[in-house]
C-alpha cells in the first residue's frame, strides 16, 4: 500500500470511529457491594438489572463477608454503592463520607422458638441464637425486649454464619429459640412442621433494617445516576409487590438454584418489608427520629438522640425527585 | 548490639504505623497512641481481662489436648513404622484442611460453647505437634540406636535413653509452633464460631467502627501470644540444657 493510500485509509477509519454514535449510558458503570446474596436481596438485584436494561448502566455486584466490610469498601470508594446494615450508623458517627438514599427493607427478622416456649416471657434464660453483638437482628431483639418486655433476658448465643446456620441450630436442638429471617422460618416449618412457632415478628417494626448507601463523593459527582438507581429499585419494589412472579422472572442468574415456585413463596412472605415509597418516612421527619432513636437505644449510636439529625445520615433528595415523578403509594 | 537492633526495629515499626495513621491508609485507621490509649482503657475497665480469661479456657483446653494427644501419637508413629505410614497420610490431609470452612459443623456437633472453640484450637494445633514428634523420632541417628542395641539395651531403655532425648528438640519446637497456631485458631473460632472472649471484643469493636479498640485487642492478643511463646522458649532451653 502506497503512503497516500495508507494515510487516506487511516483518515477514513478515524472519522468512522469518531462518527459512531455513542450510547449515552453505556459509559456509566456502577459497583454495588453487598453482603452475601439472600432471598431478601432479590428485589434489589432485579432493580439493578432494570438499571442495566433500561438505562444502559453497567452494574457489577460484589459480595463481601460482613456488613462492616461493605461499609469500609464504600467509604474507600471500592464500590460506589453498598447495602448498609447496622454498621452504617456508627460509621457515620465516626465521620464516614456516606449517605443513605433509599430504604432497602424494613426488618425481615422473626424470633422462632420451640412450641413449648409459649410467650416472650418464657424466653428468659433460654438459649437463643442471634447473629452477632451489633447486628441488626440483635439490635432489634435488644430494642424489643428493652422497650416491651423489660426483665426478660434470654441466654443469647451468637452464630454469625447467617440465618440458615441459626435455623439448623434450632432444628438440631442446639438452641431453644433463634432470631433469623422469614425465609429461614419457612424452611424450619417445612422441615419440622408443628415443632416450632414464630414468637416475635419484627417485620412490623417502624425502623429500617437495610439502607442503600452511596459514597458521598460519588453522589456529588453523579446525582443523575443515583436518581436512576433509586428509580429502578423503586420500580422493582412496586412491580414485585403487585406480583412477586416479576422478581422470580427477572432475577437472571441470581439464586437460580432455588426452585421458582419456592422462591415466589418466600418472596411473597417478604413483600411487606419493602416500602413502596422507598422508606421516605424513615429518612425524614418524625419517622427518621424514631429510626435514629432505635439506633441509640441499641447502642449503634451514642446518646442522646437529640444530637442526631436525619440529614446527617440520609440524602432524601434523589428519592423525593423520583417520587415526585412516579407518585406516592 | 542485639538489643539496639531490636529497639530500632520496634521504633521503625511504630514510625511506619504512625505514618499509616496520618495518611490514613484506610478510614478511621488508628495511630499507635490511640491504640495504646484504647488498650489502657480496656485494661482499666476490666473488659479485656474478662475476655482473656474466657479465651484462655478454650486455648488451654484445645492446646493442652493437642499436646497430650499429639506428642504420644507422633512418638508411636515414629517408633511403629506401619502406624506412621498410615497416620502420616491423615496428618498431611489434616494440615491442608480448610478448618474455617468446617466451623458450622463443629457448632452443630459440639454445641455453642467453649468446647467448640477448644475443638477448633485443637484441630489447628494438634497436627503440628504430632508431625514434629514423628519427625523427631524419625531423625534419631541410627548409629545411636545400633550402639544401644549392641549394649543389650531393652526396648524401654532404648526409648527412654536414646529416642526420647534425641526427639525432644523437635517435639518442643513443634509444641512452640503449635502454640502460635493455637492462637490463630482461637481468634478464628471466636470470630466465626460464636463470639466469646477476645474474638467477641474484636467483632464488637469492628462493628462499631471503633478501630482503636479493635487494634488494641489484636495487639493484646499478640502480646499474650508473644509472652506465651517466650515462656515456652525458656522452658525449652531449660529442658534441653544438656545439649552441647
Amino acid at each position: 500500500m502506497t503512503q497516500p493510500r495508507f494515510v487516506a485509509l487511516a483518515l477514513v477509519l478515524v472519522s468512522l470511529f469518531a462518527a459512531t454514535p455513542r450510547i449515552a449510558g453505556a459509559a456509566e458503570e456502577l459497583t454495588l457491594l453487598a453482603t452475601v446474596t439472600r432471598v431478601v436481596n432479590v428485589p434489589m438485584i432485579v432493580g439493578l438489572r432494570l438499571l442495566e436494561k433500561e438505562d444502559g448502566v453497567k452494574v457489577t455486584v460484589r459480595d463481601l463477608r460482613t456488613p462492616e466490610a461493605v461499609m469500609l469498601a464504600v467509604i474507600e470508594g471500592q464500590g460506589q454503592v453498598g447495602t448498609g446494615f447496622a454498621p452504617f450508623y456508627p460509621a457515620i458517627e465516626k465521620g464516614a463520607p456516606v449517605r443513605g438514599v433509599l430504604e432497602l427493607s424494613r426488618p425481615e427478622f422473626v424470633v422462632m422458638a420451640k412450641k413449648e416456649i409459649g410467650s416472650v416471657k418464657a424466653l428468659h434464660g433460654v438459649r437463643l441464637a442471634s447473629h452477632s453483638p451489633k447486628a441488626t437482628v440483635q439490635s432489634l431483639l435488644e430494642y424489643f425486649l428493652k422497650t416491651q418486655h423489660a426483665g426478660v433476658q434470654p441466654n443469647v448465643v451468637f452464630i454469625p454464619e447467617g440465618s440458615p446456620a441459626r435455623a439448623e441450630a434450632l432444628l438440631r436442638g442446639a438452641v431453644d429459640a433463634a432470631a433469623f429471617d422469614l425465609t429461614a422460618a419457612q424452611v424450619v416449618n417445612e422441615r419440622a412442621p408443628g415443632k416450632f412457632h414464630i414468637l416475635v415478628d419484627f417485620t412490623d417494626q417502624p425502623v429500617s433494617s437495610s439502607t442503600l448507601v452511596v459514597n458521598a463523593d460519588f453522589a456529588r459527582k453523579k446525582p443523575a445516576l443515583v436518581q436512576k438507581l433509586v428509580r429502578r429499585l423503586l420500580q422493582s419494589y412496586r412491580e414485585g409487590a403487585r406480583d412477586p412472579k416479576f422478581w422470580v422472572r427477572e432475577r437472571g442468574e441470581t439464586l437460580k438454584e432455588i426452585d421458582d415456585a419456592k422462591l415466589e413463596g418466600q418472596l411473597r412472605a417478604l413483600v411487606k418489608i419493602f416500602d413502596l415509597n422507598g422508606g421516605l418516612e424513615r429518612m425524614k421527619g418524625p419517622g427518621a427520629v424514631q429510626n435514629l432513636s432505635f439506633q441509640v437505644t441499641t447502642g449503634n449510636l451514642s446518646a442522646p438522640v437529640s444530637k442526631w439529625k436525619p440529614e446527617q445520615f440520609f440524602e432524601a433528595a434523589p428519592l423525593e425527585a423520583v417520587l415526585k415523578d412516579v407518585g406516592r403509594r | 548490639m542485639v538489643l539496639a537492633l531490636r529497639a530500632a526495629s520496634v521504633v521503625a515499626f511504630l514510625l511506619l504505623w504512625e505514618w499509616a495513621a496520618r495518611v490514613p491508609i484506610s478510614f478511621n485507621f488508628p495511630s499507635p497512641a490511640a491504640t495504646g490509649a484504647a488498650l489502657l482503657a480496656l485494661v482499666r475497665s476490666g473488659a479485656i481481662l474478662t475476655a482473656t480469661l474466657t479465651s484462655l479456657q478454650s486455648l488451654l483446653l484445645g492446646f493442652g489436648a493437642a499436646v497430650v494427644v499429639g506428642v504420644p501419637l507422633g512418638l508411636v508413629m515414629g517408633v511403629v513404622r506401619p502406624v506412621g505410614r498410615v497416620a502420616r497420610v491423615y496428618l498431611d490431609l489434616l494440615i491442608a484442611l480448610p478448618t474455617a470452612a468446617l466451623i458450622p459443623l463443629v457448632i452443630l456437633s459440639f454445641g455453642i460453647n467453649v468446647l467448640s472453640s477448644a475443638v477448633i484450637v485443637f484441630v489447628f494445633s494438634a497436627p503440628f505437634v504430632t508431625m514434629n514428634a514423628y519427625g523427631g523420632v524419625r531423625d534419631v541417628r541410627p548409629r545411636l540406636v545400633e550402639m544401644a542395641r549392641a549394649f543389650d539395651a531393652s526396648w524401654l531403655q532404648l526409648f527412654a535413653r536414646i529416642v526420647l532425648p534425641s526427639a525432644a528438640p523437635m517435639v518442643l519446637a513443634g509444641i512452640r509452633y503449635a502454640l502460635s497456631r493455637a492462637f490463630v485458631g482461637l481468634i478464628i473460632a471466636e470470630l466465626l464460631l460464636s463470639p466469646f472472649g477476645l474474638g467477641r471484643l474484636i467483632m464488637t469493636s469492628r462493628s462499631m467502627f471503633e478501630h482503636d479498640r479493635m487494634f488494641a485487642t489484636v495487639l493484646w492478643t499478640l502480646l499474650l501470644a508473644g509472652a506465651a511463646l517466650a515462656a515456652l522458649a525458656r522452658l525449652e532451653a531449660r529442658l534441653l540444657k544438656w545439649r552441647p
